[in-house]
């Protein structure tokens, strides 16, 4: 759909997006491992619901961040056959720059007193 | 495995094509399986992981779709062609309109979808238990039930040989299967076994209704040859005892302490034929093959293709003549009441004869009627008020030219997309109320009915909700989309408002007429049940501790039962804290009746159709002083009474007073109507409630244990602790004694006996709810309609206090009108509640249906009622400024 190769025009990734592709970089997935593996992953804390990630996935489709693995898909038995989506090079890069990106923020809250101390947060808002 | 999906899943797909459609037909569809994967697992963790999961997903839905929609106007610049379409602009329009209220959105969806999830979960329970096919049986309109009919009964079973005969000699049914209920005790002894229910069924079972099971077979006459130890068992078992183990078959299962081999699975939901609960084990049977006399069995059969009702009971007839020239000790014994054949449809069948089951679903049906219209009502009077209040903007846009038509499809999108909300969410509330049902056990279904909502019951939903929503949706939208535009452009409407108002009285009459009726059905239960466990019901349950066991399981002969039950009984009698002890074969108020007929008492003219019948039981010595059982002539049962002794009984009041008026009773000769047994009456017991909780209960007899052997038996023991900490002991005391005989039940005798009530509580705890409910609707209308109607008079108000009135007179006008308003419900609603009442009798364990002080005590808190929704307007009538009020408009 997009022509323009600027990984940098994604940024920044909504949360589950970014979850999506972490989960589809070593390995093609399909819906179900997709939300099992993100749920490992952070262990419990992010539990994709079945629209979500379908929405996810049909804005990263669109967005020529995935795309449908050729082949793979299997028929189960009675069910409609499991698609597996694969991360492409564009979608690889996205990735990689919404990681810096999160680095340098992560750099960021190190440096400044944000989690110094429990009051910390509380005591900036009231100051100004 | 299972053709259909699950209504969950259903739900969640209608909604992703409705709010979502953008997703695509493909990743719908994919993300529809993937729901239904993860619904798996959630299930498989257990409720409250299912439940998370639901609420996880419903919120996932809702967000995507407002996502999908905020991209698609970022991408799309102001949409599309899609929103010139006039059904797409109502659409809109109607959203953004109702969205600007969202207290009136929250009252009418939440009344509408309490209302149709009351009225849907009553509707899923009668569906289960009456109007759905049962599943997994092939061809059901078929299938016939053959009854025995007697005077007495006409849906009676008949014995193993009788129906061996009907079988053989039936040319109008392809085949014949017969079916008994049994208990097992599943597991072996050592390890503790669970009570579960099952059936023992003839061998042709499976194949007969056409079964398709999971794994392996149903029964062969060969399993008969070998000993008969096979079953098959159902879903749960398989998952739960063997683990889903797919090598189950030819694996072991300990029932009654029999071992049994595991020949077949059955499909997941299969119930028994004739009524809706969960089948979970299922043997041949091999008891009592041989005995004419002992009728027990069900029989269900086919009938061949093109075979009608009216020919199989042809045929029944002529088999039962020739049964009852032949066996005429069992199908003509009397000679005045030979037995019959009576064929049903299996479907006919299902519903209960004289049916108190059907009358209590039909009594709470309708009260269920009344809270759906009492809701409707409600939100139709909103719709009234809200339609008024917006006919300056109407008329604005009827003077700019907007058709007529488009108007009213205006206002009818946005009361339908109103009713809508309300049905998906009365739905899924239905839907999780059945889920809190079905795990609840013993609430109001039978144990094992399945009620999870299926198509039928969504299509009564979706019909109650647009049937409902075009109903009062259209009345206002037409009243609102003709209006006098002179009048409404200047803001004066007396005449509109007067007729108006009109039809929103009549529907506050409706809404107070109906709670009334609920209120007072209400309090006659709850005040039917408060009187009954106030009733004395002959004896005393609390602190006694029961265990059942039933010998035959390990196939003791008569003596060796008598032995093991004489050693128990001593062994818990010196067990610590154990007042007094003994055995009964029945514990009053359990449920079910055991009775004894063709009574012929000494001296007793029988009229000539008359049928002497008296509930039985049989029990120990001692029994009946340990139960708080009171004598009240004569003595009780004891050593004397030997099996090989004269044959002896005692009987109630009730029964001396019903056949010997007048007498003591004592001495009386009991014979039976074959002649072969004679009772001699040794004492008289004053009257206990065995069957129902009763003021009067019935003719009652009790049996000596010494001449009566029973091998399933139920020991009590009264202790002077908590007859709980009995109950590990009296297990023991078994396990000492025969360690593989398995206990049937261990439980407290109070909380046996509290079965016969529990029909009731549950009624005036749910009507309770519902009760409740449309009480707040009634008050809610009153002050709509009252809060309303003072606005309307700011004015007249105003005047009357500037010209001197003062405030409590003002109070007291306001005040007046709701009552006002109230008696045009009150009236009907009072002539519905006596009609109701009556109908309730049969609920209300012997009280009187028209008591004064309930009635009295129902128009106080409607009374309260109307005065508390109307004090508000009141107030902030009698509190208004007279300048204000003047200056208003």
């Amino acid at each position: 759909m997009t022509s323009d190769p600027s990984p940098d025009r994604y940024l920044p990734l909504a949360p589950h997006d970014f979850q999506v592709l972490l989960s589809l970089l070593d390995r093609d997935l399909h819906g179900y491992a997709l939300i099992k593996d993100i749920e490992d992953r952070t262990d419990g804390e992010t539990v994709l619901g079945t629209s979500t990630l379908y929405a996810a996935l049909k804005r990263m489709e669109e967005g020529g961040l995935l795309e449908e693995a050729p082949g793979l898909g299997r028929q189960t038995s009675g069910g409609p056959r499991r698609r597996y989506y694969r991360i492409t090079e564009l979608g690889r890069e996205v990735a990689r720059a919404e990681g810096l990106r999160i680095r340098r923020l992560d750099r960021m809250v190190g440096e400044s007193s944000l989690l110094d101390g429990p009051g910390a947060v509380v005591a900036r808002e009231v100051e100004p | 495995m299972k053709g259909r999906s699950p209504l969950s899943a259903r739900v969640h797909g209608a909604l992703l094509k409705m709010l979502a459609p953008s997703l695509g037909e493909e990743r719908i569809r994919e993300a529809r399986a993937l729901f239904l994967e993860l619904r798996q697992d959630a299930l498989a963790r257990g409720r409250g992981a299912y439940l998370t999961f639901l609420g996880r997903e419903l919120r996932a839905v809702i967000s995507t779709a407002l996502a999908l929609r905020r991209e698609a106007r970022d991408e799309g610049e102001g949409g599309g062609a899609g929103w010139t379409d006039p059904f797409r602009q109502d659409l809109g329009y109607a959203l953004r309109k109702l969205s600007r209220s969202p207290g009136f959105v929250t009252v009418t969806v939440l009344s509408l979808s309490v209302a149709i999830a009351v009225s849907t979960i009553v509707f899923s329970v009668v569906n289960a238990a009456l109007l759905r096919p049962t599943p997994h049986v092939a061809h059901q309109e078929e299938l016939v039930r053959v009854f025995t009919g007697t005077r007495g009964n006409h849906r009676g079973p008949m014995s193993y040989p009788d129906y061996r005969d009907l079988r053989d000699r039936s040319g109008t049914l392809q085949d014949v299967a017969a079916v008994g209920s049994r208990n097992f005790a599943v597991g072996p002894a050592a390890e503790g076994t669970r009570q579960i229910w099952g059936l023992e069924v003839s061998e042709n079972y499976f194949q007969l209704l056409g079964i398709p099971l999971a794994l392996g077979r149903g029964f062969l006459p060969e399993d008969v040859a070998s000993g008969g130890r096979v079953v098959v068992i159902g879903h749960n078992t398989w998952q739960r005892t063997f683990e889903g183990d797919p090598d189950v078959l030819g694996k072991t299962l300990v029932l009654n302490g029999q071992a049994y081999t595991v020949v077949g699975v059955g499909p997941r939901g299969m119930v028994a034929m004739d009524g809706p609960r969960l089948l979970e084990v299922v043997v041949p049977i091999m008891d009592f093959r041989e005995e004419r006399g002992r009728w027990a069995l069900r029989v269900v059969g086919r009938m061949e293709g093109g075979t009608t009702l009216p020919q199989v009971q042809a045929e029944m007839d002529a088999i039962a003549g020739a049964l009852q020239e032949e066996y005429p000790n069992y199908w003509n014994h009397s000679g005045q009441d030979p037995t019959r054949l009576q064929v049903l449809s299996a479907r006919d069948a299902r519903v209960p004869e004289g049916a108190p089951l059907a009358a209590l679903l039909g009594g709470v049906g309708a009260l269920v009627g009344l809270i759906m219209l009492i809701a409707c009502s409600n939100v139709a009077n909103l719709l009234l008020t809200r339609a008024f209040r917006r006919r300056t903007e109407i008329a604005i846009r009827s003077a700019i030219g907007a058709p007529a038509g488009r108007v009213f499809g205006q206002l009818l999108t946005e009361n339908l997309l109103l009713f809508g909300a309300a049905g998906v969410l009365g739905l899924l509330a239905t839907w999780w109320a059945a889920s809190i049902l079905q795990s609840g056990g013993s609430l109001i279904p039978p144990p094992g009915l399945e009620i999870q909502p299926d198509g039928r019951v969504a299509l009564f939903a979706l019909c109650v909700a647009l049937g409902t929503g075009l109903t009062f949706g259209l009345l206002p939208a037409l009243n609102a989309s003709r209006p006098d535009l002179v009048r409404a452009l200047k803001g004066m409407t007396p005449v509109l408002r007067f007729r108006l108002f009109g039809v929103r009285n009549l529907l506050v009459g409706a809404q107070v007429g109906g709670s009334l009726v609920l209120v007072l059905v209400t309090l006659l239960l709850v005040k039917s049940l408060s009187r009954a466990r106030t009733l004395d019901p002959g004896f005393d349950p609390r602190g006694v501790a029961t265990l059942e066991v039933d010998v035959s399981h390990r196939d003791y002969t008569e003596a060796e039962g008598v032995r093991f039950f004489q050693d128990l009984l001593a062994r818990v009698e010196s067990a610590r804290g154990v007042e007094s002890a003994g055995y009964a074969d029945w514990v009053p108020l359990a449920g079910g009746s055991i009775s004894f007929g063709g009574l012929e008492p000494e001296g007793y003219e029988r009229g000539p159709q008359e049928h002497v019948q008296a509930t039985m039981a049989v029990v120990s010595p001692e029994y009946l002083e340990m139960a708080g059982m009171r004598l009240l002539r004569g003595r009780d049962f004891g050593a004397e009474d030997r099996a090989d002794g004269p044959q002896v009984v005692l009987v109630n009041q009730a029964f001396v007073d019903r056949y010997w008026p007048g007498e003591s009773g004592l001495g009386k000769r009991i014979g039976t109507r074959e002649g072969k047994e004679e009772y001699q009456v040794v004492g008289v017991v004053a009257d206990v409630s065995y069957r129902e909780l009763a003021s009067e209960p019935g003719p009652h007899l009790w049996f000596p244990l010494a001449q009566a052997y029973r091998s399933d038996l139920i020991l009590h023991a009264r202790t002077e602790g908590d007859p709980r900490a009995l109950l590990p002991v009296m297990r023991r005391l078994v396990a000492e004694l025969d360690p593989d005989l398995p206990v049937i039940r261990v439980d407290l005798m109070d909380r046996i006996s509290a079965n016969a009530t529990r029909p009731q509580e549950v009624l005036s705890a749910v009507l309770g709810v519902v009760g409740l409910l449309a009480l707040g609707l009634a008050m809610l209308g009153i002050y709509g309609v009252v809060a309303y109607s003072v606005g309307q008079r700011t004015r007249e108000m105003g005047l009357r206090m500037a010209l001197g009135a003062e405030p409590k007179r003002v109070m007291g006008l306001v005040l007046g009108e709701g009552l006002t308003l109230s008696l045009i419900g009150l009236v009907p609603g009072l002539l519905v509640a006596l009609a109701a009442s009556r109908l309730l009798r049969a609920a209300l364990l012997g009280m009187d249906p028209l008591d004064p002080a309930t009635f009295g005590a129902g128009l106080g808190i409607m009374f309260l009622a109307v005065l508390g929704a109307s004090l508000a307007p009141g107030i902030r009538a009698s509190r208004a400024d007279p300048a204000e009020s003047l200056r208003w408009q």
